[in-house]
């Protein structure tokens, strides 16, 4: 299986050694490259490629920033010549980097592990999204930035969506970091088949779903895997039993 | 801790030897001038130990209110009210201690007069242990305070030490070394090119803290090298020119200053930028003054502390160097987006 890959570098001769370096890999195929962040965010949401080489440092938004913009992330692997603030943050999430001069045997990992996480993923049928909108696949990659913490997680693994003054706070596993998106522009991307709208301010994730009980004034109020309560409104109550019987 | 305990043991000799000398003074002055009775004498001897007790709990007070950190003359003050009050405490106690000793006590010869010229002459030898030991408080103080400066300056050698250290900047060297690694397979031959400048840049920077002063040419010559390294890194990003006045060439100037001023344009000017920019680095010499400039485009970013260290440790070393003679300024032209940085050093 081919990894379409994505060079983002504000230096010329940085891709050129990149490219050089990923020649060896008979499975990479590099679609394109970019040179700052708003030419890489055109090229991601163009090419959708599986893999990013991204570079932290670059003129306008650095790499960070670049990523929590995007409502679907591909696979990265950071890249940085020095920069001990980067460093940190990839060192306390657990993100993968390279360090410039990028050691042969550092990117063979690198690859490594790109390729074991692509291979988990379920393949899905490009064909299925509609004509308008960006459409997440349950399987799609959210990057999220609060504050000092980073997190890759994927669509299926986050049970509830939660809005908080203009942003939408995630919850998944034990974490619930602050996702700089609002509750609205994300509930139109996420797949219907398994996420759906509770009441204005929530979003459940129907497999997490382990009780429903009637409530008030024909509201229904639902239990999650994790104990967490969400109460569905009147006006979805009538479409949320629809959605479940079927 | 065995210096306090020297101190300890210094004053407590301090105390005795000076009581028991102020002990036989006074029987060798009283047989001498034929007053001897073993009632003076006794009271010479008891006068001792209660000088001491008094004496001993006035430096208490002195250690618990911290009085040497006191200003001067309040502490003056203090020590004068301290002499007679302590005089006044030591008659006192030795009237009623001979007293008790000899239990009885003539009240007819406690008159005013009587008590205003015993304390006065208690005052005397009181007097002089007050005076000694807030001398001795002084100095102390003197030297603590005089060691305090030096660690602080010692503190500050050190972090400027460490500024300058970090002048040549890692992001630099590694992204430079990238891009090497990236021409030896495209472009061999400008690799190696590459490599040379590198290492001229480096072993530059590791010697030049031997030299207070360099030759505007031996900074210009680096800077060169340093600008030749990021042009092969940018590419069209970057366009640099160097226009140097002759006369400006051999003028005496701090070294790293031009390179670390280079350094700062890239950083802020062309880095910063998808389009990227020019530098333009201009030396002239005029009324006895060498200007020497550090033009870019780009503008000054508003938060004060994004621009901080580099640039005050060159203020720093500008104001040791020329005894505030030079003058390092940083402005924004924002109508042609270009940031200068000028510094005008003086003849030496």
């Amino acid at each position: 299986m081919q990894i379409r890959t994505l060079l983002i570098d504000d230096e010329d001769l940085a891709r050129q050694e990149m490219r050089h370096l990923l020649s060896a890999f008979p499975d990479i195929t590099i679609l394109d490259e970019a040179a700052d962040a708003s030419d890489a965010l055109a090229k991601i949401r163009r090419y959708r490629p599986d893999l990013v080489f991204l570079d932290i440092n670059m003129p306008g938004k650095n790499g960070f920033e670049m990523l929590a913009e995007l409502e679907e992330s591909p696979h990265v692997v950071f890249v940085t010549a020095y920069d001990e603030f980067a460093v940190r943050a990839f060192e306390t999430n657990a993100l993968d980097y390279l360090l410039k001069p990028v050691r042969t045997e550092r990117l063979e990992k690198a690859v490594a592990t790109v390729r074991d996480a692509i291979r988990e993923q379920v393949p899905s049928a490009p064909a299925t999204e509609p004509a308008t909108g960006y459409q997440l696949r349950p399987d799609s990659l959210v990057f999220i930035k609060d504050g000092e913490k980073c997190y890759f997680v994927r669509l299926s693994d986050i049970f509830l969506f939660e809005s908080e003054d203009n942003y939408v706070r995630v919850y998944f596993g034990t974490e619930k970091p602050l996702h700089r998106k609002s509750l609205n522009a994300l509930a139109e991307k996420l797949p219907p088949e398994m996420f759906f709208r509770a009441n204005r301010q929530q979003i459940v994730n129907l497999n997490n779903i382990t009780n429903i009980e009637p409530f008030f004034n024909g509201t229904l109020r639902v239990t999650l895997h994790n104990g967490a309560r969400v109460e569905i409104s009147v006006r979805r109550a009538g479409e949320f039993k629809e959605r479940l019987s079927l | 801790m065995p210096i306090s305990f020297s101190k300890h043991q210094a004053y407590w000799f301090c105390q005795i030897f000076g009581w028991g000398v102020f002990v036989l003074y006074e029987i060798v002055n009283l047989l001498g001038l034929g007053f001897f009775t073993w009632k003076n004498a006794l009271y010479m001897f008891l006068a001792a130990p209660l000088g001491i007790v008094i004496t001993h709990t006035y430096r208490a007070l002195l250690i618990s209110r911290r009085v040497f950190d006191m200003p001067f003359a309040q502490m003056a003050l203090l020590a004068l009210v301290a002499v007679f009050g302590l005089s006044i405490v030591l008659f006192a106690g030795l009237t009623i201690l001979t007293w008790a000793v000899e239990d009885n006590l003539n009240w007819a010869e406690i008159t005013f007069n009587y008590v205003f010229m015993s304390v006065l002459n208690w005052s005397r030898y009181i007097f002089v242990w007050v005076l000694i030991y807030h001398l001795y408080g002084l100095m102390e103080r003197i030297n603590r305070t005089q060691l305090e400066r030096l660690a602080s300056d010692n503190q500050l050698k050190n972090v400027e030490l460490q500024n300058l250290k970090a002048q040549l900047n890692p992001h630099f060297l590694f992204n430079a070394l990238n891009s090497v690694k990236a021409l030896t397979h495209s472009d061999p031959k400008r690799a190696g090119d590459a490599v040379m400048l590198l290492s001229d840049l480096l072993r530059y920077s590791l010697n030049y803290d031997k030299q207070t002063l360099v030759p505007l040419s031996d900074e210009l010559a680096v800077t060169r090298d340093y600008l030749a390294l990021e042009k092969i890194r940018f590419n069209r990003r970057l366009e640099y020119t160097l226009d140097i006045e002759p006369a400006a060439e051999k003028w005496p100037i701090p070294p790293i200053l031009l390179v670390t001023l280079a350094e700062n344009a890239i950083k802020h000017g062309i880095a910063q930028s998808i389009e990227g920019g020019f530098v333009h680095i201009k030396a002239l010499v005029e009324n006895d003054n060498m200007r020497l400039e550090v033009c870019n485009t780009g503008h000054l970013l508003p938060s004060p502390d994004r621009q901080g260290i580099g640039l005050a440790n060159i203020r720093r070393r500008l104001d040791m160097l020329f005894a505030g003679k030079a003058v390092f300024d940083l402005h924004n032209n924002v109508e042609l987006n270009t940031v200068t940085a000028a510094v005008k050093i003086p003849a030496i």
